[in-house]
């Protein structure tokens, strides 16, 4: 019989969407690919040809979050009707599904560091502060729009440089707004201790870019020699309590594979309330020439934590020969594969999409952390109760629910301790935090449970955003992190980056074409 | 739109106004798959695109890898729906062409696709061209199907029948309402001396639906074209189009006649499309690929589960679902009675079996699978409850391709499991309503247009027809 003579295509075609030319900037056609056992976004640009970027490590992994039951938050309200199409609509036209999470407001572009991975706006020519009247005009509309606005986050540049940056955090402290979130890249806080002192008196939270513990890696990501620098901004976060996110971002073959390390250093200090880890994103100024351009998918990241961080059960508890303690100790940030300390790391099952988030953007792990003790949430909480915990927005909401579903789970570890390991330990972890968080006869606002809850949970985030390569239509019209302008929009900050950033008149000289 | 829909993705569709290309959301809502979308100028649609959010989700991840014709008929790819093809980003070859060789018809049904004029046939030597290109694209094809139009009304259809006649093409058949076998009795038997397979559509038992679908109260003589069929052994398949509240009550009817009759060799389930112009849009009238499975297994009186029913991987697997059923010995008397295949293999091997294929067993890797699996399957006992019966009906499979022997041509095994083995077909053709870029991609039922341009079937009835 003849052989057929037909070829088979090295991929399978999954599904297609529309993403962007890198070259052109133009919306094309798009494919999802998988092969290899990886998944590829496939654009295709009449002009200039196929291009491939890596959007998910593993074809299983891709497919059980991309059909993970996604919350529903729509916008409760829209400035635009849909025209031109998403994402010349931007925003929020009618056509976007997701409410706002994250309100991102950049008020400089200006900064002290020019790191070769900066994916934000960096030119600083010509130089752009924020001033205070308009930024009250952006929160003034924001209040009035949203009935409560768990933060504000407030970044650059580098925000600290701004002359005028307590002014305007002075506005954000109004019943509606929970907290401001600041990002900087940690010279200011490393050097003006009573900057961090006032920050701490305002209640600021800090958003500290941290890559690594590398000095040589730090240099190459950051283009100076600012370890030392860093570590000193943690001294004094540290000392005046301020309460502090690792701002990681992962970088293929640099700094990815120290993941596990971070993490672990936030799992110890009191002051630091979660990691956010961003895949290294290919735009902007610097970011957009940064070589060699390997994408790190969410998955990938989740791997390298897996693989390198260490124990997140207890470890008071857990029973390594004596002998061995020492080598556990020194062993601490590296791989290993004894059954006993496997078991106690982080999983992949540990991390879900965020809810309401399209889940290739991001993913999150909530870690119950009592004193010294620590346990992944979704081991206790295997089904849709994890859901109703993580709520749809981007910090947890400990209502009523949450305290029902503490006690149920409460009462049925005392029902089948056998079941659970550890049970006694989770079991006086969960009594402690109910106690805080429902204290008899003490009433306390949303906000303070909120920050009361945070206490007992560390969590992860692994936000990938989007370049010219991975852009994606379906994700996109799901973003719920967004950017407020003063004229009443929100831009998602994808669409920002990669559309409406050149058009943005206070970060450009007249005339000045795109960069891409 | 206010429902409590769930997101799931963004694709592209067309306006059912202006047939212009709009983005489209695919999303979740009362455990169905619908489609919403948007024009400036003609509102918003929110459309059913698929009965079942689970089994959406789950045929979309059986997909397989596309075949590459040998040759592109078009360079580049400008967009999908603009570079027809096919282009080098089709991802899938060309299984089945379906050729339109009249525009003339002698029938005027209200949910015709092919908006006929009664004003042109193919010329042979175009139908020879056409032929010489789907060649040189495909080197060889397992079937081509002749369509119109009513074809039988081409005055020179032997002609093209003949023409097609070539080592390269297995089978040919004739799509056809079957009105001009009553008129013209030789017309039958002389293509069925040419090997031609009949299309018959027939959608039911029930001439208040045949009135609603077709115009007329055609059953009396369907039922003519059928005793016809059946006293000439001609190879039939059915194709039945649905639609929901009119005739979807028929299906199990149509099952149980298709299971009864030997001459029946397939069945196709046509989901109603709502492209001809004087066809009123009605949600209430929406059948998709899940609810026609549940009625066949409702109706075919517990032969066929609708797990047997299986999208297929090759084209985009929310076009396709079907299922072949092997014939069960009957030498101990009775009627034939039919075993679901899925049920005897692995689905994985099953897949692989009918990937890229129609029909199966008709490349010598699957033929060898196909061996392997009645093999392996001999070797266990008690599968089945009637695994008696199955080993007998194998090992009748087993001999006859066994008598074969050596020389064994792609037209016997075809004629061996084609006499063995029914299949059932559901093909879910879009419109402007369901109509998503991400299907017609992977389309393989193509119209080889004009000399050399062969374009998705719903590519041209959405985007190019004139009517
Ligand atoms: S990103 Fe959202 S707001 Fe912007 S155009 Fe798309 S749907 Fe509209
Ligand atoms: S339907 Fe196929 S041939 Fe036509 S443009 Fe799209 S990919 Fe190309
Ligand atoms: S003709 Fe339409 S429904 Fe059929 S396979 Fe092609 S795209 Fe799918
Ligand atoms: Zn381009
Ligand atoms: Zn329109």
């Amino acid at each position: 019989m003849k052989k057929d003579a037909k070829r088979k295509r090295d991929y399978i075609y999954y599904d297609f969407t529309r993403s962007m030319c890198r070259r052109c900037g133009k919306i094309i056609d798009a494919q999802i690919i998988f092969r290899d056992g990886k998944v590829f976004l496939r654009s295709i640009c009449p002009q200039h040809g196929a291009s491939e970027a890596l959007i998910a490590a593993n074809i299983d992994w891709y497919l059980k979050v991309i059909n993970t039951r996604q919350a529903t938050d729509r916008p409760g309200k829209f400035s635009k009707e849909i025209s031109e199409g998403c994402p010349y609509d931007c925003g929020l036209c009618t056509w976007h599904e997701k409410a706002c999470n994250l309100p991102i407001i950049s008020i400089t572009n200006v900064c002290n560091l020019k790191c070769p991975i900066c994916f934000t706006y960096n030119r600083d020519d010509p130089e752009y502060f924020m001033p205070v009247e308009e930024f009250k005009q952006v929160i003034d509309w924001l209040t009035a729009s949203e009935k409560s606005i768990d933060l504000i986050n407030i970044t650059g540049g580098e925000p600290t440089l701004h002359p005028e940056l307590f002014k305007i955090i002075e506005l954000c402290r109004r019943k509606e707004i929970g907290r401001v979130t600041l990002n900087s890249n940690g010279l200011k806080l490393a050097e003006d201790e009573d900057f961090v002192k006032k920050l701490a008196g305002y209640g600021v939270y800090v958003i500290l870019s941290f890559n690594t513990f590398n000095r040589d890696i730090a240099k190459k990501m950051h283009g100076a020699d600012v370890l030392k620098k860093k570590l000193d901004a943690l001294k004094n976060l540290e000392k005046y309590g301020v309460q502090t996110t690792l701002m990681n971002v992962s970088v293929k073959d640099l700094n990815d594979k120290e993941i596990g390390k971070v993490i672990d250093y936030a799992l110890k200090k009191d002051f630091i309330r979660s990691v956010t880890i961003q895949n290294m994103t290919y735009t902007g100024f610097a970011g957009g020439r940064f070589t060699p351009r390997k994408h790190l998918p969410i998955d990938e990241v989740i791997d390298n934590i897996v693989k390198r961080s260490a124990t997140v059960a207890d470890r008071a508890h857990h029973t390594i020969p004596a002998k061995l303690q020492n080598l556990h100790k020194k062993t601490r940030f590296s791989p290993d594969n004894s059954i006993e300390h496997r078991e106690k790391r982080l999983t992949h099952d540990d991390f879900v999409p965020l809810p309401g988030s399209h889940p290739l953007c991001y993913s999150v792990c909530y870690i119950f952390r009592d004193g010294d003790y620590t346990f992944p949430l979704k081991r206790l909480f295997p089904g849709d109760e994890y859901y109703e915990i993580l709520g749809k927005k981007y910090l947890v909401h400990p209502g009523e629910n949450f305290q029902r579903i503490l006690s149920d789970k409460i009462n049925e570890i005392w029902a089948r301790k056998d079941s659970y390991p550890e049970s006694e330990r989770i079991l006086k972890m969960m009594k402690n935090m109910i106690g805080k968080l429902y204290p008899t006869g003490e009433h306390l606002s949303p906000f303070e449970r909120q920050k009361r809850a945070e206490k007992f949970i560390k969590i992860i985030y692994i936000h990938a955003y989007m370049d010219e390569d991975t852009f994606d239509l379906s994700r996109v019209n799901r973003c719920s992190v967004l950017v407020p302008g003063i004229d009443k929009t929100y831009i998602p900050v994808c669409t920002y980056n990669l559309f409406y950033r050149e058009k943005d008149k206070r970060f450009r000289k007249a005339g000045e074409r795109g960069i891409r | 739109m206010n429902l409590d829909y769930e997101y799931y993705k963004t694709t592209r569709s067309l306006c059912p106004g202006c047939k212009k290309i709009l983005p489209a959301k695919i999303v979740f809502y009362n455990d169905s798959v619908y489609m919403l979308k948007n024009c400036k100028e003609h509102g918003e649609f929110f459309t059913l695109i698929y009965g079942d959010r689970r089994k959406y989700i789950e045929a979309l991840k059986i997909s397989k890898p596309a075949l590459y014709p040998l040759e592109f008929f078009s360079e580049n790819f400008n967009g999908c729906g603009a570079s027809c093809g096919l282009c080098p980003e089709h991802q899938q070859h060309t299984c089945l062409p379906i050729i339109e060789i009249t525009d003339h018809c002698n029938m005027s049904c209200p949910i015709c696709l092919a908006g006929n004029h009664n004003g042109w046939h193919m010329p042979v030597e175009k139908f020879k061209k056409i032929v010489d290109n789907l060649i040189k694209a495909e080197g060889s094809l397992d079937m081509i199907n002749i369509s119109g139009g009513e074809p039988t009304l081409h005055p020179e259809l032997l002609e093209i029948v003949e023409a097609a006649n070539r080592p390269e093409i297995l089978t040919v058949s004739i799509s056809t309402n079957g009105k001009e076998f009553l008129r013209d009795k030789n017309l039958l038997t002389k293509l069925i001396d040419r090997n031609v397979f009949i299309s018959l559509q027939f959608d039911g038992f029930d001439d208040d639906s045949n009135i609603k679908l077709r115009g007329e109260g055609v059953l009396e003589e369907k039922l003519g074209i059928l005793e016809l069929l059946e006293k000439f052994s001609a190879r039939t398949s059915l194709v039945m189009t649905v639609m929901r509240g009119v005739n979807h009550k028929e299906i199990g009817k149509v099952v149980q006649y298709f299971l009864k009759k030997d001459f029946i060799r397939s069945l196709m389930f046509q989901p109603i499309v709502f492209a001809n112009p004087g066809l009123e849009y009605d949600v209430e009238k929406v059948i998709t690929i899940p609810g026609i499975a549940a009625e066949i297994a409702a109706g075919s009186g517990g032969i066929i589960r609708e797990s047997d029913i299986i999208n297929l991987p090759c084209s985009h697997p929310t076009c396709f679902a079907l299922t072949y059923l092997l014939k069960l010995d009957n030498s101990t008397g009775g009627e034939g009675e039919y075993i679901p295949i899925p049920r005897l293999v692995e689905v994985e091997q099953y897949l692989d079996t009918i990937k890229n294929r129609t029909a199966p067993g008709l490349e010598s890797e699957s033929y060898e699978k196909i061996k392997n699996n009645i093999y392996s399957l001999w070797s266990s006992s008690g599968i089945q409850p009637q695994s008696g019966k199955i080993l007998h009906s194998l090992k009748n499979i087993m001999c006859e391709i066994g008598q074969c022997g050596k020389d064994m041509t792609p037209q016997k095994l075809f004629n061996v499991m084609e006499k063995n083995i029914k299949s059932l077909f559901i093909h879910h053709f879009m419109d402007a309503y369901n109509f998503d870029f991400s299907r017609v991609m992977k389309c393989c039922n193509q119209y080889p247009l004009d000399e050399n341009r062969l374009i998705p079937c719903c590519i041209y009835n959405n985007m190019e027809r004139k009517r």
